[in-house]
C-alpha cells in the first residue's frame, strides 16, 4: 500500500488475481470428482454384481467351467487256488473324436481315410461321425497302448502331412492353418476284462458288460466286491471344454476293488473239461455235460465244469456254430433276435447250479443210508428181485432193469445190482415221513447257498398239495431216485457227506479276499450245517460203493491203483430237448476216492446223450474213472496195486539198439517180450516200442537191422466196438501192440472196445502201441 | 529513532508494515526462485545405505529362491506324474503280454502239442515213484583227515573263513 493510499484513509482489499496453480487445482478437483464418480459407479456396480447376483453368478460359471471327470477304479483280479490268474483287467483307451474341429473336407477326408484303417472301423461310420458339430464323439472303445499312442502319432502328424495339399501364400508358406487340429482327439482312460483261457470256467467265471459290471456268474456274485470306488477329479474348463492349465484341481483317488481267490484248482478243472468234452463228442451228447469236484473234507468245489459253454472275452457268439448258423438263417428280425438271445442264455447258465435234473439210482445211496441210520436194514438183510414189483396193493407193477430178476440179494448187492424191486422195498421200510425227513437231512430240500448267482431249487412231490406231500406211489418212484427232482450241486454235497462220515458242508468257490495290496481281508472257513447220517452208517455205505465200483454195475468207473465208491443213475429227464421224439435221459456217475480215506467227491453228468447206450455205466463212468485217475495223482495220492492188478499192467521197453541180433533176441526173451526182426543187417539200428516206451507185458517188440527195413509202415485197423480177444487178434495181425485201460478187475457183461488212441487209417511202424479203452456195456438204470 | 513522531515511517516499508533496523533486511518473496530451496546439508549413514543394500539385496534373492523352488517343484511334480503315468501304461502292457502269454500256454493248448505234435504219452501211474520226505532234512558232516600238516590246516582255515 502506497501512502496515497494511506493517506486516503481507505483501506481497500486486495484483489485476488487467479494464478496458474489455482486454476491447475481447480481443473485437477474436476478430473478427480469425475473419476471418483466413475469409480463409484463402478464399485456399486461391482457391489451389486458380487453380493446381490454373487450367489447365482457362482452357481453358473461352476456350472459351465468346473467338469467332473471320474477315475474309473481299477476291478478286482480272480485267482484259481493257486495264484493263477482267470480273469484280470486292463487299462484300455476310448478314442474320443472332436468333429468340430476339422475344417473342410481336405481335412476330413485325409482324418476318415487313415482313423478308419488305424482303428479298423467303417470309413462311412467314421465320416458321419466327422460331420457332427460336436466336441465329443465316441468313435472307438477299448484299443490297446499301441493303437492309442499310433492314433495319437497320427494325429500330430496331420498338419505336416496335409499342409501341402492347400495353396501355398507368396512367401511359398501353405495357407492351411488350423491351429485347434492338435485337439482333434482326446483319450479317455477305462479298462476292459481280460481272461487269458477263453472258455476255461466260465459258467462260474461269468463276465462283465460294457460299464465294467459283472453280469454274471462270480463277476455278479461278488461285483460290489471286485469293483472298488471310482474317483474323481474336479477340474475347470475353457468354453471349448478343454481343461484351464493351472487351475484349481481337486482329485479324489479311486479305490481299487479286492481280488477273489478260489478254491478251483485250474488242473482239476481243466482235467475235468477235457474228459467232459471228450465224453460229449464219444457219445453225441445234446444238451450239455456238467462235472463237479467237491472237497469232502472242507466243502470247497476244487471244480466246477460245465461244457456247452462260452468264451467270456466275447460272451454274445454263440459257440455252437450249428445253432448259430440256423439262427441267422431266421428271417423275422425279432424272431432271430429272440432266438439269438434264448441261445446266448443257454450258454450262460450254470447247468452245475441252476438246473435241476432227476438223479436216477444215484438217489439209491441216500435211501440205503436213511434205511441202515434208521436200523431197518443191516448189509444182511436180503431182498427179492423177480424182475418187477407190485409196490403196494393196487398199484401197477414196476418193472427192474433185469427183466430175470436178480435172485434173492443182501443190501451191498441190491446195490450193486441197482435193483429197483429192492428198492421199493426198502421205500416202504422206511416210509413216507422218514423218506422226506432223510430227504431234508442230506439238504435236498433247501438251496445250497454256495456263493454263485441263479442257484435253483429242487422240484419234489406236492402231490396231496403241499411240499412233501408223498402218494405210496411216489414213495416207489422216489425210493430209486426218479420223479422228483435236484441241482447237481446238491447231490454232490449229500455224496461228500457220505464220504466224510455223514456232515453236510457248506459249498463254496471263494476261498479268499485279497485287497489291492495282496492283503488278505476274508477266508472262508469250513461250516458244518448238520449231521445227516451218522458215521457208522457212512462206512458201511462207503465199503458197499466201493464193491459196486470194483465188482458191481459201476465198475466202469474203476481206476487200479485206487479205491473208488462209485454208483451210476440213468435218468429219464421227462422232456425231447432236441426234438427227435426220443425220451431225453441223464447219464451220470457219482462217488468219490479214495473210498478208504476220501479225499474228494465227484459228480459228473452228460444230459441227453444220443449214442446207442445212453445208461450211466457206459457214458458217465469212463469220464469219472478218467478225471480220478488224472486228479489223484495230481493231489499225491499214490497208487496201490493189488497182485491181480500188477499182473495187468503195462511194462516199458528197454535198450536193444547197437545190439546184434542174436543178442537182442536173447535179451527181449529174457525181459518176457516176443520179438520181430526186420532188414538184412547183423545189429540192431532201431526198435519199436523205443527204449522206456510202454508196452504191455508180453507185447512185440520190432527190431530193424537196416534203413530200408525202417521204411516199412503199417495202416492202423479199426480196433473199436470190438471184445478184447479180437482187439487183441486184429492188433496181432498187423503187428501193433495194444494197451488196454478201462478194464475193470472182473467183468460179469460184456467188455467192448469203444476208443483207441491213434486213429483208423494212420500210418505207424509195426510195434506201436495203441491204446484202446474198454467199457461194460451195461443198461444199467 | 526520532523521538517527535508517533510512528517512525522510515522504518515502514512501502506496504506499510513496521521494520526497525534489525529487520531491514526484507525477505520478498515474490522474487524469491521458485527453485531456491534451503540447503541443508546432510551427514550420509554408510551403514544404513549398506545395510539397506544387503536387506534388499538378500529379500530380492530370496524372493526369487521361492519363486525358482516353487517352479521346481512344479515341474517335479509334473514330471512324478508322467513317469507314473508311464509306468502305469507299462505295467497294463505288460499284464496284457503276459495274459496273451498264459493263454498261449494253457494246459489245454500244451497237452495237445506234447501229445499232438510231439507224441508224447502221459506217464502211467504205476511208473510213478513217491519219495517221502518226512523224515526230514540230513546233514552230511565231513570228517577232517588227522594227518594233514600245519600249512593244510592253515589253508583249510581260511577256506572255511570264506565260506561262511
Amino acid at each position: 500500500m502506497n501512502n496515497k493510499e494511506l493517506n486516503n484513509g481507505n483501506v481497500k482489499k486486495k484483489k485476488h488475481i487467479k494464478g496458474p496453480k489455482i486454476r491447475l487445482w481447480h481443473r485437477t478437483f474436476v478430473v478427480l470428482s469425475v473419476i471418483m464418480i466413475l469409480f463409484l459407479a463402478v464399485i456399486a456396480r461391482i457391489g451389486y454384481l458380487q453380493i446381490v447376483q454373487g450367489e447365482s453368478l457362482q452357481k453358473s460359471a461352476i456350472n459351465q467351467q468346473v467338469r467332473e471327470l471320474e477315475i474309473s477304479a481299477k476291478r478286482g483280479s480272480i485267482y484259481d487256488t493257486n495264484g493263477e490268474v482267470l480273469a484280470q483287467s486292463a487299462t484300455v483307451w476310448n478314442i474320443i473324436l472332436a468333429p468340430i474341429y476339422i475344417k473342410d473336407d481336405i481335412e476330413r477326408e485325409y482324418i476318415v481315410e487313415n482313423l478308419a484303417k488305424i482303428l479298423d472301423l467303417d470309413k462311412d461310420d467314421l465320416m458321419e461321425n466327422s460331420k457332427k458339430k460336436s466336441y465329443y464323439v465316441t468313435i472307438k472303445r477299448g484299443v490297446n497302448k499301441d493303437v492309442k499312442d499310433e492314433v495319437l502319432t497320427f494325429v500330430n502328424g496331420i498338419k505336416d502331412a496335409i499342409k501341402d495339399s492347400y495353396p501355398k501364400n507368396s512367401k511359398g508358406d501353405s495357407t492351411y492353418s488350423n491351429t485347434n487340429i492338435g485337439s482333434l482327439i482326446v483319450t479317455e482312460e477305462a479298462y476292459e476284462r481280460y481272461y487269458p483261457y477263453q472258455d476255461f470256467a466260465s459258467v462260474v467265471l461269468g463276465f462283465t458288460g460294457s460299464d465294467d459290471q459283472g453280469l454274471y456268474g462270480l463277476e455278479y456274485q461278488y461285483d460290489d466286491v471286485l469293483s472298488g470306488v471310482n474317483g474323481k477329479i474336479l477340474t475347470t474348463t475353457d468354453t471349448h471344454g478343454v481343461q484351464t492349465p493351472f487351475s484349481y484341481e481337486q482329485k479324489v483317488e479311486a479305490i481299487d476293488g479286492y481280488s477273489l481267490v478260489l478254491s478251483i484248482d485250474e488242473t482239476l478243472q481243466h482235467i475235468c473239461e477235457k474228459y467232459l468234452e471228450q465224453g460229449i463228442i464219444d457219445n453225441k451228447v445234446a444238451n450239455r455235460a456238467v462235472a463237479i469236484m467237491m472237497d469232502v473234507n472242507t466243502g470247497a468245489v476244487l471244480a466246477m465244469a460245465v461244457k456247452g459253454d462260452y468264451d467270456p472275452n466275447n460272451p454274445y457268439k454263440i459257440m455252437d456254430e450249428e445253432l448259430a448258423a440256423k439262427i441267422e438263417e431266421i428271417k423275422n428280425d425279432d424272431e432271430r433276435a429272440e432266438a439269438r438271445y434264448a441261445a446266448q442264455s443257454a450258454q450262460w447258465r450254470n447247468k452245475a447250479i441252476s438246473d435241476v435234473y432227476i438223479p436216477g439210482s444215484v438217489y439209491k445211496v441216500v435211501t440205503t443210508s436213511a434205511c441202515l441210520e434208521e436200523g431197518l436194514v443191516t448189509k444182511d438183510t436180503t431182498f427179492t428181485c423177480s424182475g418187477s414189483y407190485v409196490p403196494f396193493p393196487g398199484s401197477a407193477s414196476i418193472g427192474c432193469h433185469n427183466r430175470n430178476g436178480h435172485g434173492t440179494q443182501n443190501l451191498k448187492q441190491a446195490l450193486s445190482n441197482s435193483c429197483n424191486p429192492a428198492y421199493m422195498q426198502m421205500g416202504n421200510l422206511l416210509g413216507v415221513d422218514n423218506f422226506f425227513k432223510y430227504y431234508k437231512a442230506f439238504g435236498f430240500s433247501s438251496k445250497t447257498g454256495i456263493d454263485l448267482p441263479g442257484e435253483a431249487k429242487d422240484i419234489f412231490f406236492t402231490t396231496l398239495g403241499y411240499y412233501g406231500g408223498m402218494s405210496l406211489s411216489d414213495l416207489a418212484v422216489g425210493s430209486f431216485g426218479q420223479n422228483f427232482s435236484i441241482t447237481p450241486i446238491q447231490m454232490i454235497t449229500a455224496m461228500s457227506a457220505i464220504a466224510n462220515g455223514g456232515k453236510i458242508l457248506q459249498p463254496y468257490v471263494v476261498r479268499q479276499i485279497l485287497d489291492s495290496d495282496g492283503n488278505v481281508v476274508k477266508t472262508t472257513e469250513t461250516v458244518v450245517k448238520r449231521q445227516a447220517v451218522s458215521e457208522n452208517t457212512t462206512s458201511q455205505l462207503a465199503e458197499m460203493m466201493q464193491y459196486n465200483a470194483t465188482y458191481g454195475t459201476a465198475k466202469n468207473g474203476y481206476v487200479a491203483g485206487y479205491r473208488v465208491a462209485g454208483k451210476t443213475g440213468t435218468s429219464e429227464a421227462k422232456r425231447d430237448a432236441n426234438g427227435d421224439g426220443i425220451k431225453d435221459y441223464i447219464a451220470s456217475y457219482c462217488g468219490f476216492a479214495p473210498a478208504d480215506d476220501p479225499k474228494i467227491a465227484l459228480l459228473v453228468y452228460f444230459d441227453t446223450p444220443l449214442s446207442a447206450n445212453y445208461y450211466g455205466s457206459a457214458v458217465a463212468a469212463p469220464a469219472f474213472a478218467g478225471i480220478i485217475s488224472e486228479a489223484l495223482p495230481y493231489l499225491g495220492v499214490e497208487a496201490k496195486y493189488t497182485e491181480e492188478e500188477l499182473a495187468l499192467l503195462d511194462t516199458v521197453a528197454n535198450n536193444y539198439i547197437g545190439m546184434s541180433v542174436a543178442q537182442a533176441k536173447n535179451k527181449i526173451s529174457e525181459d518176457g517180450f516176443a520179438v520181430i526182426v526186420k532188414g538184412e543187417g547183423a545189429n540192431v539200428i532201431d526198435q519199436v516200442p523205443a527204449n522206456g516206451e510202454k508196452i504191455p507185458k508180453g507185447g512185440t517188440i520190432v527190431l530193424y537191422t537196416d534203413e530200408v527195413s525202417t521204411d516199412d509202415t503199417v495202416v492202423v485197423p479199426n480196433l473199436t466196438n470190438m471184445t478184447l480177444s479180437n482187439v487183441n487178434r486184429v492188433a496181432a495181425l498187423y503187428n501193433l501192440n495194444i494197451s488196454i485201460s478201462g478194464m475193470p478187475s472182473s467183468s460179469s457183461g460184456e467188455l467192448l472196445s469203444y476208443s483207441q488212441s491213434i486213429e483208423e487209417g494212420t500210418s505207424v511202424k509195426e510195434g506201436t502201441v495203441i491204446l484202446i479203452s474198454f467199457k461194460e456195456n451195461d443198461e444199467v438204470m | 529513532m526520532s523521538t517527535k513522531v508517533a510512528y517512525d515511517l522510515s522504518l515502514f516499508n512501502s506496504n506499510g508494515k513496521v521494520t526497525n533496523d534489525a529487520e531491514k533486511k526484507v525477505v520478498d518473496i515474490s522474487q524469491v526462485s521458485e527453485s531456491y530451496k534451503p540447503v541443508v546439508k546432510r551427514k550420509h549413514n554408510f551403514l544404513a545405505i549398506l545395510s539397506f543394500a544387503l536387506i534388499a539385496v538378500v529379500g530380492f534373492m530370496v524372493c526369487t529362491a521361492l519363486i525358482k523352488s516353487d517352479a521346481m517343484l512344479s515341474e517335479l511334480n509334473n514330471q512324478i506324474a508322467r513317469a507314473q503315468e508311464e509306468l502305469k501304461e507299462e505295467e497294463n502292457a505288460y499284464s496284457q503280454y503276459k495274459m496273451q502269454v498264459e493263454s498261449i500256454y494253457s494246459l489245454r493248448v500244451i497237452e495237445d502239442y506234447a501229445v499232438n505234435v510231439l507224441g508224447m504219452v502221459k506217464v502211467e501211474n504205476n511208473q510213478k515213484n513217491y519219495v517221502s520226505l518226512d523224515e526230514g532234512d540230513k546233514v552230511e558232516i565231513i570228517q577232517d583227515s588227522e594227518n594233514k600238516n600245519i600249512i593244510q590246516k592253515i589253508i583249510s582255515a581260511i577256506f572255511g573263513l570264506s565260506s561262511s
